[in-house]
């Protein structure tokens, strides 16, 4: 029975597909439909890629995406719920627990047998219940405190840090529970950084919601940008320019250059070898101003919108791209050749904060994090997208599990990266000149945009995007005067948070920034 | 890497030229650095950054400044790890309301003399977050704001905690968004009553250091956790008069004071004859409140 029955096979039984819904079909069920589900999903090895609350004019729904990890199948499945109760998937598929109590956070939705009904996102400051429900109720600030999971036994004690954190870093509450030194339990208590996101982006045009999307975690601003844009053009049915999606991934590479090369450097700092972040954020230096030279913002902020790409390289670019390639694999091959020889570095990360494949499997964490613990799935190939499916790059994978893994996908990935950015600018699609010598941004007119919108009434798009962290998924539901109804972005950060609970367990507590930077989870794209 | 160490040493530090100010953060600084509290921080201002709901942009540039090429720590400027370290709060993000209340926490935790030091178009007004049901917007809507930096690039950073630095060392005087005059001034200096101030008599010209410190003592409001408390706190100052006479030397010298600022977080030590002898009209001056 286990894995038979094709994704696909079992979501036409549950259901008709829904209409307007690209690319992948998402199919309405009914309360035994979803029951259905969630006997199969125990029987099965599919992926859950997101739960998410909807409201729409019919009440509301709950959304959950799927993919059979083999084939690369991807499918939704709906359940309206008008009673505001779904049946849990918590219990076959660990990570819905805490999109559930998010789900239930913002819309009012409850899932029934969840086995953590204690409320994420919302700790009682927001002056609203449920906001984003049809009636959100006033609530006041709660009096009891948070009740945390508790660990009782001989010797035990309790460690809080944050949501101040003593680095330059995001807000998140860590509860240590710690034998000594060693750490028994840690939870997590995130939220802090809840914008509202969701609420915000409703009712936008297209243009301002992805100025709010690019702002949803700044060091990944350009995957996030990008599968919004990709997401509305699939609900849309938009075809981009072809230079902008070569310009897109350039931007996704660079991103990813600059973070890796960040990460590395501060992993290393967090075992207190400050040399490697002294050398690594030179390096990270060189790419953001390249960046900046290239598309005019450091990060690349803004850079990506729906429609295409503005604006577009500047005429030196693809030239100074490629001295910066060279440049960068000439200096971070000797970095990495230390990182390999010092013992005292390598004592502190081998065998550091392991995560078992099976564990990696069961949250479906994907990124570094997923590649370390041998689950060597990425969006970019699987299902993949343009253009990276003529581009030439191998996905690295580890099965060690631990910090030290976690470094070397991501200096394999720095090395594919550089690849990467040399083939996309030597095969990047040419400027298109005008008879008149004036070039076109690489960009869909918002006309033409607001006619698709028009004309097909509207339309529900769905993106699956590889991250520098993992693969982001995003899904919106535009209306007919082309505005957002309704966006959710699903950061890879939510299946990667639990798995850091139980890296650390039975490691040290100074073992746990250096735990906590090989994951480097974000903290504003997971609280949205 | 000892290659590498050797090159450095060899080839020279690849740390660049301090940028000049910008012209936007001097008109909103308006110059005007007071000579007499020069000697008040010396070439030191410990800075911890508090993320209240930012995207991380803001942080990753913070970070970069750090870097071998920005380098702050070459101006004295540093990032510390407890706000009760720190002379400023550099707050980023548009306060969400689940940080509204750590922000506060940490402000107090803060020992005078502090500057809360707004980071960013977000932390500004709100950005795109403003009108969100779970964002505040400024952090001027929690606690009291006394420099903004608009933008976040490192080089602008940079030029503003220069400015940061420079207006640190005496009083300069900024104009917020609704026309009011704030004083970027340290919260210590705020010794006179508000009944006093709004009495119309001048207060008298303070004579002499001990005899002034004697009487510090603020009205400044106290925060909980589910609002304002109100009522005259003892300063730090006030609390630690008492048994330290032997320091008084350390203070003699700006260098000394530095060292001794350093190491006594409660900043005794950087109060200095000058700033005493400074004209009652900073006195006169009423503590702000922070809105709420």
């Amino acid at each position: 029975m286990y894995g038979e029955e094709p994704l696909f096979g079992l979501l036409n039984r549950l259901g008709r597909p829904a209409p307007n819904h690209r690319p992948w079909p998402r199919h309405v069920t009914d309360r035994a439909g979803w029951r259905l589900l969630i006997d199969h999903l125990g029987q099965n090895n599919w992926s859950l890629l997101g739960l998410w609350g909807d409201r729409a004019a019919d009440g509301l729904s709950v959304h959950a995406a799927l993919r059979e990890d083999l084939s690369g199948d991807v499918g939704l499945v709906s359940l309206p719920c008008p009673d505001g109760r779904f049946p849990s998937l918590s219990a076959v598929r660990p990570a819905a627990i805490r999109l559930e109590r998010a789900a239930c956070d913002l819309f009012g939705l409850t899932a029934e047998g969840i086995t953590d009904p204690r409320p994420w996102l919302d700790h009682g400051q927001w002056g609203l219940r449920h906001p984003l429900a049809q009636t959100p109720t006033f609530s006041t600030p709660p009096t009891a405190p948070y009740p945390f999971l508790k660990s009782e036994g001989h010797g035990l004690h309790q460690i809080p840090v944050g949501p101040v954190h003593a680095g330059i870093i995001e807000p998140g509450h860590f509860r240590f529970t710690a034998n000594g030194e060693t750490v028994a339990r840690l939870e997590e208590r995130l939220g802090y950084v809840h914008k509202g996101i969701e609420g915000l982006t409703r009712g936008k045009p297209v243009l301002e919601a992805a100025r709010i999307i690019a702002r949803l975690s700044g060091d990944s601003t350009v995957a996030h940008s990008i599968a919004f844009a990709r997401a509305v053009e699939s609900a849309l049915a938009l075809t981009i320019p072809p230079r902008a999606v070569w310009l897109r991934a350039l931007m996704a590479e660079l991103e990813r250059l600059a973070n890796h090369f960040g990460d590395i450097g501060a992993i290393c700092n967090d075992a207190a070898f400050a040399f490697m972040l002294a050398e690594l954020s030179q390096l990270r230096e060189a790419v953001l101003r390249a960046a900046d030279a290239c598309f005019g913002h450091r990060l690349m902020m803004d850079c990506v919108i729906p429609g295409g790409v503005f604006p577009d390289i500047a005429e030196t670019g693809p030239k100074r791209l490629l001295d910066l390639t060279i440049e960068l694999r000439r200096r971070f091959a000797p970095l990495v050749a230390i990182y390999d020889n010092k013992a005292s570095l390598q004592d502190r990360t081998v065998s550091t904060g392991i995560v078992n494949t099976g564990l990696v499997n069961r949250f479906g964490a994907g990124g570094h994090v997923g590649r370390a613990s041998g689950r060597g799935l990425d969006a970019r190939k699987s299902p993949g997208y343009a253009p990276y499916n003529d581009l030439e790059f191998e996905v690295p994978v580890l099965t060690e599990g631990d910090v030290n893994a976690r470094v070397w996908i991501r200096i394999r990935e720095v090395e594919q990266s550089l690849s990467l950015v040399e083939q996309i600018v030597r095969r990047m699609p040419g400027v298109p000149r005008g008879p008149d010598g004036i070039t076109p941004p690489p960009l869909l007119p918002m006309d033409h945009i607001l006619d698709h919108a028009k004309a097909g009434g509207g339309g529900e798009g769905m993106a699956l995007v590889e991250s520098f962290r993992g693969e982001i998924l995003t899904w919106v539901r535009i209306a007919a005067d082309g505005t957002v109804e309704r966006c959710h972005p699903r950061d890879p950060s939510w299946f990667q948070w639990p798995l850091l609970e139980a890296a650390i367990e039975g490691n040290i507590v100074a073992d746990f920034p250096l735990c906590n930077k090989s994951f480097n989870c974000t903290y504003s794209g997971h609280d949205l | 890497m000892f290659k590498h160490i050797l090159r450095s040493l060899t080839g020279g530090p690849v740390t660049e030229a301090a940028p000049a100010p910008s012209p936007d953060g001097l008109a909103e600084l308006a110059g005007l650095v007071d000579r007499a509290a020069k000697a008040r921080l010396g070439r030191s201002l410990s800075i911890r950054a508090v993320d209240a709901g930012s995207c991380n942009g803001c942080e990753l540039e913070l970070h970069a400044m750090n870097n071998p090429l920005y380098d702050l720590e070459r101006f004295g400027l540093r990032f510390v790890a407890s706000p009760r370290h720190a002379d400023v709060l550099l707050v980023t993000g548009p306060v969400t309301k689940n940080m509204a209340d750590a922000l506060r926490r940490t402000w107090e935790a803060t020992p005078d003399p502090k500057w809360v030091v707004a980071c960013g178009a977000c932390a500004i007004d709100g950005g795109v977050f403003a009108g969100s049901y779970a964002c505040l917007g400024p952090v001027e809507t929690v606690i009291p704001v006394d420099l903004r930096i608009p933008a976040a690039p490192p080089t602008e950073l940079l030029a503003g905690c220069w400015l940061c630095w420079s207006a640190a060392r005496g009083r300069v005087a900024t104009k917020t968004k609704n026309g009011r005059n704030h004083s970027f001034r340290p919260c210590h200096q705020n010794t006179a009553r508000p009944n006093q101030a709004a009495s119309g008599f001048p207060p008298k010209p303070r004579p002499a250091l001990r005899r002034q410190r004697s009487s510090f003592r603020t009205t400044r409001p106290r925060f909980r956790a589910n609002g304002i408390v109100g009522g005259p706190v003892a300063s730090n100052s006030a609390r630690h008069r008492s048994g330290s006479k032997g320091r008084r030397d350390l203070r003699a010298h700006p260098r000394a004071q530095n060292r001794h600022a350093r190491l006594h977080p409660t900043k005794r030590g950087r109060a200095s004859p000058a700033h005493d002898a400074e004209s009652p009209r900073l006195r006169r001056q009423a503590f702000r409140r922070p809105v709420r």
